[in-house]
């Protein structure tokens, strides 16, 4: 980005100059009229100068890329001139995650840069649960008058992961009809018992039940649990309204793109073809699929997509919800499921889920539950108690749904809801 | 990495050297206008004062003009120093707690306004009708729509403020809330709506509470 502009920084000295020249005319006072050429050469100075859009490299060292939540990263920033004309002044604002803050040290650096020349900066800053990837840092160069300034964005990849993973997805039994491990409900050649049954001419013979034959001389053959493979649609709920969280911490979108994240490549890894769409402010859609590249794909578009936007909308932002879901319902082909994670703080996604449903779409929801239970009855206990009933309304629905109290990594909540239903 | 762009003096940005000498020449102009400035105005002044027949008329003349544009530069400039403002990155990107926009609704002064404030009071009243219906069902097991008429008969909770905020025909203040409220310092629709998200809270906690 090149937005070169005057800062009009020496306009003052225009016009003491200028006052100077009239009083020192007016008055028949020679040493004003002599202060004012003075002035001149400051105010048209500036006129000559110029600054050129700085060529900058940054590079970002962070001491621990997967930090526990609450412990300290040290961030090491260093800026390099690679243009070959010197940059006089030069203000730099690292791009710190937004959901993250800096407890020692400042994010903000000021220097001068030869050509070839680097400068290092550093600063602290206390991990929080989710993956956190760094914005671009900001530079402003001026000339050396402060005349004219350019400000630049420049980009550079550092994340700070602070997830774990998730061991297994919360999916549904709907599958496709391609081997992968997702235990179907039919037997098959998995490798789980399913069931045993009656020989039939052609079974395998390593498939008998020889035990059985011995004990009654009855010819029986074991199914295993068949093992197929599932499509799963990954939906983030970045609608204005998601854009809420517990005071400091990070909010329910940062929540849910980490959650995301971590579902997408647990279910990947389980040899499933993975998807991914939003319902917010703008449209996303990746058709389910697998591999290495449709990972790093999928990756890259949880990381830096504009849907995911870590700074809330502007308040009066609308979303049509349901023109979304029609959209995304035209897009699935049959026997996909979705994996929506929402905050579940607006009806608009209650509906949604149903609507998904009714289409013969098994949901699955992860709910990362942000909200805040007040003393007294505000509107913060109301909104609560509004998530909950929303809660009950799709498990009345028979939708899976998961309430992951962020306060704890989402592997934890998963790992006693699988304990739980398994007695 | 970024790549370079010059700005600055119109045309002259790819030649710095150029700039420099420009103004060098132009320093050196000043200097020499003031050294020969005797000679070199004496025409034009003397000209000047032939037309003008009064030194101190023609002296003043100039002065006022400077005074003028310094005037004018100054009442034109005062607020035009554009240094861009870094942003602000130190700490989270600060986002409202869910319900906080609802209590800064409920604590706006159009809550409070008898016409204007209509639409505001008929949004809390109608998601607090919600919360309620929802609560109700969930609390006693019946369809939403026995919870409905529950709540717009006002038989859902023992609070008569809170039954009758809810109820058909009950958004309008009586002079015993009002007086009620203004004892709590509060407006008569705050002081409805936190007797009525009492009881909701009451009628929720009830279910068993949190639903995990």
């Amino acid at each position: 980005m090149s937005d070169a502009r005057r800062t009009h920084r020496w306009r003052g000295v225009l016009v003491l100059t200028l006052g100077a020249a009239g009083v020192g005319l007016l008055a028949k006072r020679p040493l004003l009229l002599m202060l004012s050429a003075l002035g001149v050469v400051y105010a048209v100075y500036p006129r000559l100068s110029s600054v050129s859009e700085p060529r900058l490299d940054i590079d970002r060292r962070v001491s621990e890329e997967n930090p526990q939540a609450g412990t300290s990263v040290e961030v090491t920033t260093t800026v390099q001139n690679v243009g070959d004309r010197p940059i006089f002044d030069l203000r730099v604002v690292d791009g710190v995650p937004p959901a993250l803050a800096v407890t020692d040290g400042t994010p903000r650096f000021g220097t001068a840069l030869r050509p070839g020349e680097r400068a290092s900066f550093s600063y602290t800053m206390t991990a929080k649960r989710g993956r956190h990837r760094f914005e671009a840092a900001t530079a402003i160069a001026r000339d050396p008058s402060g005349g004219h300034e350019v400000e630049v964005e420049v980009e550079t990849d550092t994340e700070v992961d602070c997830t774990t993973d998730v061991g297994t997805a919360p999916l549904r039994s709907q599958t496709l009809d391609v081997t992968g491990q997702n235990p179907a409900d039919s037997g098959g050649s998995g490798t789980e018992f399913h069931q045993t049954r009656a020989y039939r001419r052609g079974d395998p013979v390593g498939r008998v039940d020889w035990n059985r034959y011995a004990r009654t001389g009855e010819l029986t053959t074991i199914e295993f649990r068949e093992e197929q493979t599932a499509s799963v649609v990954v939906v983030v709920d970045a609608t204005p309204g998601a854009y809420r969280g517990r005071e400091g911490e990070p909010h329910a979108v940062v929540a849910a793109v980490g959650a995301a994240q971590q579902l997408a490549e647990t279910v990947l890894d389980g040899q499933n073809h993975v998807g991914l769409s939003v319902l917010g402010t703008d449209d996303l859609w990746l058709a389910p699929s697998s591999g290495r590249r449709h990972r790093l794909r999928l990756q890259e578009l949880l990381a830096t997509h504009s849907a995911f936007e870590a700074r809330p909308p502007e308040p009066e932002t609308t979303v049509d919800v349901e023109a979304q879901v029609e959209t995304l319902l035209a897009r699935l082909e049959d026997n996909t499921q979705l994996l929506v994670v929402s905050p579940l703080l607006d009806d608009d996604v209650v509906e949604a889920v149903q609507r998904f449903e009714a289409e013969r779409h098994r949901v699955t929801l992860v709910s990362p539950d942000v909200t805040v239970s007040d003393a007294g009855a505000g509107g913060r206990t109301l909104a609560a108690i509004e998530r909950d009933s929303r809660l009950r309304r799709l498990r009345q629905s028979d939708v899976t749904a998961v309430d992951w109290e962020t306060t704890e990594p989402l592997s934890a909540t998963l790992h006693r809801r699988t304990e739980a239903m398994h007695g | 990495m970024t790549e370079a762009t010059d700005v600055g003096l119109d045309g002259l940005g790819d030649l710095p050297w150029a700039r420099i000498l420009l103004g060098g020449v132009g320093f050196l102009v000043m200097v020499g206008a003031f050294v020969t400035a005797g000679d070199l105005a004496a025409g034009v002044v003397s000209s000047l004062r032939a037309g003008v027949e009064n030194d101190y008329l023609l002296v003043m003349a100039f002065g006022g003009v400077a005074v003028a544009l310094a005037s004018l530069v100054f009442l034109t400039s005062s607020d035009s120093v554009e240094v861009r403002e870094m942003p602000a990155v130190e700490g989270p990107t600060p986002a409202p707690e869910p319900g906080e926009r609802f209590d800064e609704r409920l604590d706006g002064w159009r809550t409070v306004v008898p016409v204007v404030g209509r639409d505001v009071r008929e949004t809390v009243r109608d998601r607090l009708r919600k919360a309620a219906i929802r609560t109700v069902a969930a609390e006693r097991g019946w369809p939403e729509a026995k919870a409905s008429s529950a709540v717009a008969d006002g038989s859902w909770t023992d609070d008569p403020v809170a039954a009758r905020f809810l109820a058909t025909g009950g958004s309008r203040d009586t002079v015993g809330t009002g007086l009620r409220a203004l004892a709590h310092g509060e407006t008569p629709v705050r002081y409805r709506a936190r007797r009525t998200m009492a009881a909701i809270v009451e009628c929720h906690e009830r279910t068993g509470g949190r639903s995990r």
